[in-house]
C-alpha cells in the first residue's frame, strides 16, 4: 500500500511537471541576439559597445538578472557585411531570439532592420550612428540607443557658438556617406541660425589617407571653428594635418565611437589647435562620479581590466539598460517577439548619469529626446574636461526632414 | 599659383609611392609576378615598427627608434623571401600567374594577421612637429624629409641594381633564366633575395607614407596606387617608375587643390586608361618582344 501511494505521488508530480511547460520556461534565460563587427574592418568603432554591452549583461546575470531569469547573447560577428548581416538575423530567427541589438555599420542597417522586421523581431540598434527610420514615425521594428544626425547635429551651432562667442566662420567635414554629408548640413544649417556668417562642407574621400592637400583647401577658408562628422581615421589624420598647415582655432570633434584616445594621439602633432568633443555617453578615466549606473559601470570595467571608459562603451552599457527594462515590462513570460516588440515601445531608463536625459521610446517615436555634453580636451592632464551642463535635443520628427 | 606646400606635401606622396613601385618593378623584372602584397607589407611594416618602439620605448632602449625600424625591415625582408621561395619551390610548374596569385593570397593573409593583431586600430608615429616658415607658405619638415629621402633611397636602389654584381645578375636573370643558369648564377638564391629586397623597399615605403598619414589597416591600399605608379612607368623601368610616381603624387594633389578630395581615389585609375590607350607600354616606352628561337 505504501509502495502504492509513492507510486502515485510520483506520477503526480511528473504529471505536473510535464503539464507545466510555462513552469519551465520560466526558468529558461531571455535569448537577445547581438549583431555587430568584432573582428571586421571597423571592429576598432563596433567592438567597445558590445564591450560595454556584455559588461551590463554579466553583471545583471550575476545579480539574478530579470524576473529570476538570466539574459542569453547570441553574438553574430557580421564584419560589417550587409549579406553577412541578413543571414545572422535568419540565423537568430531560428535560434529563438526575442529581439536584436547592436548592428554593424549603418550601410547594412537598412537591409537588417527590413530582414527583421520580416522575421518580425524587434532590432535596438547601439552606438554609433543609428537611421532616422528610428525617428517619429518610426518604423514598427526598429529601435535605436546611438546618434540620429538629423537630430544631434540640430544642436551643433549652438554649442559652437558657446565654445566663441565671437565666431563668424565655421567649417565641417564629412567623408562621402550620405549620412555623414547630412551630418553637416544639419550642422551648417544650425551654425546659421546660431549666427554664423559664413559656413561650408569640406567632404573627403572615404578612404582618404593623405590630408595635407585638404587640410590647405580647409585653412584658406580661415574657419573660426572646424567640425566633422567623420571616422577614426579620417580624425587621426586631418587633426595633424590641419596643425601643419598652420590652423590655429578651434575643432569642434563629434563623438562617434572615435574614442578619446584617437584624438589625443591625433592632436599631440597640432599644437595649436583647440579641442573639443561632444557626444550623448560620457566618457573618460573615471566617471563614478557621474551616477550610480556610471559607478557600476566604472566597477564592473575596472574589473574587466579596462583603464579609461569610452564613449562607445557606455552606449553599449545603456543599449543593456534598455534591453533589460524591455524584457522586465515584457507581459507573461515574454513568450514572443511581438510581446518583446510592445514592451520596447513603453520604455524609460533613467541610465543613471550615462547620458544626459532618460531613453524613452514611445509607440511612434524609438528613438526619443536626447542631450549631449561638451568636453574640452586638456594638454597639460590629456583629460577631456566636461564644459557645462547638458545641451538638450528636442525630437525631430522624419517627416520633417 | 601652387605653393611650396603643395610641391612639398607632392613631393613626400613621390618619395613613398616610388619606393613601393620600384619594390614592385625590382620582382617583375626578375619573375614576372606583379606584387600585389606591396601595400599589405608597407603596413604591417608601419605597425610592427610602431609596436616595437612602444615596446623599447618602454624599457627605455637608446636608439629605440632605429632600432624599431630595423626590427620592421627584418621582418619584412623575411616576408619577401618566403614568399619568393614559396613562388620558386613551385618550379617549373609555377607560371608568373601562379606567382602572381600566390602574391594576392599573400596579401590577404597580412591583412588578416595585421586585422587580428592590432584589431582595427590606428595609431600616429610620434614625431614632434617642425614646420619651416618659407614667405607665405609653412612646410612641415617631416613632409620634405618623407620626400627627399624617399626619392633618394628609391634612387640608391636603382644604382645599386646598375653598379653591382649583385644587380648586374638580377638583370640577366630577368632577361634570360635558362642563360643565366648555364652562366653559374645561383638563380633561386638571386630570386629570393629580390623578394627580401622588394619587401625592404615596400617596407620603408610603407613606414615613410604612416609618417606622414596615420598607421592602419586602410594604408595598405597605397600598394594599389604603387602598381598604378609602376604600370605607367612601364613595370620593367626602375626610372619609370620613379616618373611614374611622381606623376600620379601631381595628379592625386592637383585634383584635390583644384576639384575634389573624393576624386583622389579615381584619379589613378584614370591616369592607368589614359596611359594604356595613348602609351600602352608606359613612360620608359619599352615594348617586351619575344622571340621564338
Amino acid at each position: 500500500m505504501k509502495h502504492s501511494f509513492t507510486f502515485l505521488g510520483a506520477l503526480f508530480a511528473s504529471g505536473v511537471l510535464l503539464a507545466s511547460p510555462a513552469l519551465a520556461a520560466t526558468d529558461a534565460p531571455y535569448k537577445i541576439g547581438y549583431i555587430s563587427d568584432i573582428t571586421g574592418p571597423v571592429q576598432g568603432t563596433f567592438k567597445y559597445t558590445y564591450e560595454g554591452f556584455k559588461l551590463f549583461v554579466d553583471q545583471l546575470n550575476q545579480e539574478g538578472g530579470i524576473n529570476g531569469r538570466k539574459i542569453e547573447v547570441l553574438l553574430k560577428d557580421v564584419q560589417s557585411d550587409t549579406q553577412k548581416s541578413v543571414n545572422a538575423v535568419h540565423e537568430l530567427k531560428s535560434a529563438g531570439v526575442l529581439g536584436i541589438a547592436g548592428l554593424a555599420v549603418s550601410s547594412t542597417h537598412a537591409a537588417t532592420y527590413a530582414a527583421a522586421a520580416n522575421a518580425g523581431i524587434p532590432v535596438v540598434a547601439g552606438f554609433p550612428p543609428n537611421l532616422p527610420i528610428i525617428l517619429e514615425p518610426a518604423e514598427k521594428y526598429a529601435f535605436g540607443v546611438g546618434e540620429v544626425f538629423n537630430q544631434t547635429n540640430t544642436i551643433t551651432g549652438a554649442i559652437a557658438r558657446s565654445i566663441k562667442k565671437d565666431a563668424k566662420r565655421i567649417a565641417c567635414v564629412s567623408f562621402e556617406a550620405p549620412g555623414s554629408i547630412y551630418s553637416c548640413r544639419t550642422t551648417l544649417e544650425s551654425a546659421k541660425k546660431a549666427g554664423f556668417e559664413a559656413a561650408e562642407i569640406f567632404i573627403i574621400s572615404q578612404n582618404q589617407r593623405d590630408y595635407r592637400a585638404v587640410a590647405s583647401n580647409i585653412a584658406k577658408f580661415k574657419p573660426d571653428i572646424i567640425t566633422d562628422c567623420l571616422g577614426q581615421s579620417h580624425v587621426i589624420g586631418l587633426l595633424p594635418a590641419l596643425g601643419a598647415v598652420g590652423y590655429k582655432g578651434i575643432y569642434l570633434n563629434m563623438e562617434t565611437a572615435i574614442g578619446d584616445q584617437v584624438k589625443r594621439d591625433g592632436v599631440k602633432n597640432a599644437p595649436d589647435i583647440d579641442l573639443y568633443s561632444y557626444g550623448r555617453f560620457i566618457s573618460g578615466k573615471n566617471i563614478a562620479k557621474e551616477g550610480p549606473q556610471a559607478r557600476k559601470l566604472q566597477e564592473a570595467a575596472s574589473k574587466a581590466g579596462i583603464k579609461e571608459i569610452v564613449a562607445a562603451n557606455t552606449g553599449g552599457w545603456v543599449l543593456g539598460q534598455v534591453i533589460a527594462q524591455g524584457l522586465e515590462k515584457c507581459q507573461g513570460d515574454c513568450a514572443s517577439s511581438e510581446d518583446f516588440r510592445n514592451a520596447l515601445e513603453k520604455v524609460n531608463v533613467d541610465t543613471g548619469g550615462l547620458t544626459g536625459v532618460n531613453v524613452q521610446f514611445t509607440e511612434t517615436n524609438h528613438f526619443g529626446p536626447t542631450a549631449v555634453r561638451l568636453y574640452h580636451y586638456n594638454r597639460g592632464t590629456t583629460n577631456f574636461d566636461p564644459v557645462g551642463d547638458w545641451h538638450g535635443i528636442a525630437p525631430v520628427r522624419r517627416a520633417d526632414k | 599659383m601652387l605653393s611650396i606646400e603643395f610641391w612639398v606635401n607632392t613631393l613626400s606622396s613621390a618619395g613613398y609611392y616610388s619606393l613601393l613601385a620600384l619594390a614592385i618593378v625590382f620582382v617583375y623584372s626578375t619573375n614576372r609576378v606583379l606584387l600585389f602584397c606591396v601595400g599589405e607589407i608597407g603596413a604591417l611594416a608601419a605597425f610592427v615598427t610602431y609596436s616595437a618602439h612602444q615596446a623599447l620605448h618602454a624599457v627605455e632602449l637608446p636608439l629605440a627608434a632605429s632600432v624599431s625600424v630595423l626590427i620592421a625591415l627584418a621582418l619584412v625582408a623575411l616576408i619577401g623571401a618566403v614568399l619568393f621561395w614559396v613562388i620558386e619551390q613551385l618550379g617549373t610548374n609555377g607560371s608568373h600567374f601562379v606567382g602572381t596569385i600566390i602574391a594576392i593570397a599573400f596579401a590577404l593573409t597580412l591583412q588578416g594577421v595585421m586585422n587580428t593583431v592590432w584589431q582595427g586600430e590606428i595609431y600616429r608615429f610620434e614625431i614632434a612637429p617642425v614646420f619651416l616658415d618659407l614667405g607665405e607658405s609653412r612646410v612641415a619638415l617631416l613632409s620634405l624629409v618623407v620626400g627627399v629621402s624617399g626619392l633618394a633611397l628609391a634612387a640608391a636602389a636603382i644604382l645599386l641594381l646598375n653598379r653591382s654584381r649583385i644587380g648586374y645578375e638580377m638583370q640577366a636573370l630577368a632577361d634570360n633564366r635558362v642563360l643565366s643558369i648555364l652562366r653559374g648564377i645561383p638563380v633561386r638564391r638571386r630570386i629570393i633575395a629580390v623578394g627580401a629586397f622588394s619587401g625592404i623597399l615596400a617596407g620603408i615605403g610603407g613606414i615613410l607614407g604612416a609618417a606622414v598619414t596615420a598607421i592602419s589597416l586602410e594604408s595598405s591600399t597605397l600598394g594599389v596606387n604603387a602598381i598604378i605608379a609602376a604600370i605607367i612607368g612601364g613595370l620593367t623601368s626602375p626610372a619609370g617608375a620613379i616618373a611614374g610616381a611622381v606623376l600620379l603624387a601631381i595628379v592625386e594633389n592637383l585634383t584635390t587643390v583644384y576639384l575634389d578630395s573624393r576624386h583622389v581615389t579615381l584619379m589613378p585609375v584614370l591616369l592607368l586608361g589614359v596611359f594604356l590607350i595613348f602609351r600602352p607600354y608606359g613612360i620608359s616606352g619599352k615594348a617586351e618582344t619575344v622571340q621564338r628561337v
